[in-house]
Order: structure tokens, then sequence, then C-alpha cells
């Protein structure tokens, strides 16, 4: 039997777990025997431990091993479950409710500035492009115009006066309630006794004017040819009759 | 049908995984007093048991979320004990010895029972600590911790059969170190051969 043999017959027979042969083996050979028997007192020394450290010792390294548990999310655990282990973790409690809020609120109080800054930013650029688009068409407005021919401008002249009057007819109606008229300045109390004299369908036309009144010509499409001539004074607002020879 | 037992026990490695501390606590607790003596008799003193103890359960809390139940856990936690141990005489060969390991005190005859108990505490780390590391784990879960060679062979992720030529050799080698013979178990089997 080489030494290696010897030695795993010995370990066999300390465990227990001996094979068909090591039996008759052992009993052949003193030697053996009283080495089984060192194996045994062996075993049996080794399996005595001194004891360890009291619990003292023990829940201290038991903790502190359980401060390197992975804060995974527990499954069930409430929200004071939650906390307390936040608080065997990191050993303090946690922040209060209100801190979070707090810092929660001036999270949102950031995120609602950087967008207002980037919506600011993206209307500018929209503003900017519509400037130009605007000075785009003023200046083919302006190439049109110059490339036009002066008839052309002469009527879109006459077409901008009609418009001057029109809008001068209209302001004129805003002031005067009425359409048609351009009352001056020294008639303004008297436009109410004038437009009683206008004929249906007739006009009204200011002749001349003096240091206290205006000279006033009232026509009638019924008497085409036959003006009617009146005086107002301006500041009293009378009204006279003005034959032709006094005119 | 899975045994009470063992299902409470996978009720709770499944909780620690998790990251429920009382789950964690619980665990560590059934198993510190053997992990303690793993680390006592592999280290060979108190101060350095403690320190790989310490290891050993932070190692055992941190690799929780990578236990798969292929071995039994407490197969893996000896496992993890026994590496955090290795580790630890790594770095005690970088630092001078402690002075509980007195080889000289051996000397001295004891004289109550109390001296001696000491006396043969000393001198049984004394031996264990001249047997190389690939002696000393397998014989250490062998002989202090109960373990079968299956279990050790999964733990230490050796071959069966490796696991029980060691165990052989560590025996016989650590007997001859008591005995204070100094040389090679084979060696002196071939001068008894002679």
């Amino acid at each position: 039997m080489i030494d290696e043999e010897r030695d795993e017959l010995l370990a066999r027979l300390v465990d227990g777990q001996a094979l068909p042969g090591d039996e008759e083996a052992l009993a052949a050979d003193a030697g053996l025997r009283d080495e089984l028997e060192l194996h045994r007192a062996l075993r049996s020394r080794l399996a005595i431990v001194p004891d360890p450290p009291g619990p003292d010792v023990r829940d201290a390294l038991i903790g502190r091993a359980l401060d390197e548990l992975a804060p995974v999310t527990l499954d069930s655990g409430s929200e004071e479950k939650t906390h307390k282990t936040v608080r065997s973790l990191h050993g303090r409690r946690p922040a209060p409710k209100g801190a979070w809020l707090a810092a929660a609120a001036v999270l949102v109080a950031v995120a609602i500035g950087l967008l207002s800054l980037t919506e600011r930013s993206r209307l500018e650029q929209f503003m900017a492009g519509e400037e130009a688009e605007r000075l785009a068409v003023v200046d083919e407005m302006a190439e049109e115009e110059a490339s036009a021919e002066a008839g052309d401008m002469m009527g879109l002249m006459a077409e901008e006066n009609d418009s001057a009057v029109s809008a001068e007819a209209l302001e004129r109606e805003a002031l005067d309630g009425d359409a048609g008229f351009v009352w001056p300045p020294e008639l303004d109390g008297c436009a109410g006794d004038l437009e009683g004299l206008i004929p249906i369908g007739g006009d009204i036309r200011f002749v001349d004017d003096g240091p206290a009144g205006l000279l006033v010509e009232l026509t009638d499409p019924a008497q085409p040819g036959a003006p009617r001539f009146v005086w107002v004074d301006s500041s009293t607002c009378e009204i006279t009759e003005v034959d032709d020879a006094d005119r | 049908m899975v045994p009470p037992r063992v299902a409470a026990e996978d009720e709770l490695i499944r909780r620690a995984q998790t990251g429920d501390r009382a789950a964690a606590d619980v665990l560590l607790r059934q198993h510190y007093d053997r992990v303690y003596a793993i680390a006592r008799r592999i280290t060979g003193n108190d101060a350095d048991a403690l320190d790989a103890t310490q290891d050993a359960l932070i190692a055992i809390v941190r690799g929780l979320p990578r236990y798969d139940g292929r071995a039994a856990f407490s197969t893996w936690v000896y496992r993890v004990t026994t590496n955090a141990c290795l580790d630890e005489l790594r770095r005690r060969r970088r630092r001078p010895l402690p002075t509980e390991v007195v080889p000289d005190a051996l000397s001295t005859g004891p004289e109550t029972q109390w001296e001696d108990m000491l006396a043969q505490r000393d001198e049984l780390d004394t031996g264990l600590m001249q047997l190389p590391e690939q002696y000393r784990a397998p014989l250490v879960l062998r002989d202090v911790i109960g373990m079968d060679y299956a279990e050790i062979a999964a733990a230490l992720e050796l071959a069966p059969g490796t696991v029980r030529s060691r165990i052989a050799r560590g025996r016989a080698a650590l007997a001859n170190a008591l005995a204070g013979n100094q040389t090679d178990p084979l060696d002196r089997q071939r001068e008894r051969d002679d």
C-alpha cells in the first residue's frame, strides 16, 4: 500500500466511509490502528472550536454586514417600512415630507423656467422668421412698384386717393353721423340746422366764407340749374336766404 | 414535497435578496457560529478570526443577489467564508504575527486544566497553521463543520477525489505536526516502512 492509499484509507475509516476490504487491512496492520486512533482524536480536538465572542460582538458584526445590504425596492413594504430600511442603511432618519415637497417644488419651478426660456427662444425665432417674410414681401412690392408704368402708378395713386377719400368719409361718418359732407370747422355747431335744408337727393357745397359765416349752395335734383344759396352765421347758426344778386 | 424548514429558508433567502434586512439578519444569525468556527480554525487566532468573520458576513450579504440556489445555501455560505478566510491569511502575511500565537508557551508545563486547555488550543492552532492552505480548508470544513466530501467539493470547487486526498494528507500532516515531527507525513511513512 503506497502512502497516499494509506492516508485515504485512514480518512475513510475516520469518516465512517469504509470500503470493502478496509476493515481487513486495518486488522492486519497494528501501526494503521494506532494512526487511526490518532486521527480520530485529532478530529475530536478540531471539532472543539473556541466559543465565539459574546452577543454584543456578534450583533455588531452582523449589523455591520447588514449595512451592506443592497437597497432593493421592497415588494410589499409600507412607507414606514421603507423609512425603517433607510434608517437602518444610513443610520439616520429620512428627510421630513415637507422637505421632499419643497425639493419637488424647486424642481418643478426650475423645469417651468427652462420651458419658458425654450418657448421664448422659439417664439423669437418665429417672430424673426415672420419679420423676414414681411420684409421680403415689402421688397417684392417695392420692386413691382418700381417696374410699374407711370399710368399704372397714376391709377394706383388714384386708387390710393379714393381709398383716402373713403377713409375720410368713414372718418367723417364716425364724427358726424352722416356720410357725404365735410363740415367746415366754423359750422361744427350748425350741422343739425343745415342738414334739414338739404333736399332729398340734393347736395350741399360751401361756396365762400366771410368774417362771421359761410355761404352755402344747396342743389335740388328736382330743380336742376336753380341752386339755392343760404348764409350761415357761424356763431349763432342763423340761416339767411341769399338772393343771387346779394351773393 | 419540500420540507418546511427548507421552504422557510428559501423564503428568507428570497426576501433577503430583495433587500429585506430582517430576513438577512435571521440568515446570518443561523450561520454565524459556523462561520466563526471556520474562520477561527483557518486563521488560527481570535483577532484574525473576527476580521475574517466580518469579511465573510459582508461578502455573504453582498453576494446574496447572486446566490442562484444551485448549491445548498449553507454550502455557498461556507465557500464564501473559506475564501474570506484565505484572503485574510494573505493579508496577514503582510503584517506581523499577532502575539496571541506563542509557540514557546508549549515549552512551559501546564499546571492547571485551564492552562492545559489553552496549551492544547495553541498547539492545535500552531499545527493547523503549519498546514498548507490547500489541506487546511478541506480539513476544517470536514472536521470542524462536518460537511461531507461532496459538499466540500462543491464549496471549494474541487473534484471529490481531490477533496478526499487533501483531507487524508491534511490529517496525516497535522497529526505529524502535533507529534512534534516536522517532516512531511509521507516521509515519516517511508521511514516507518523501512
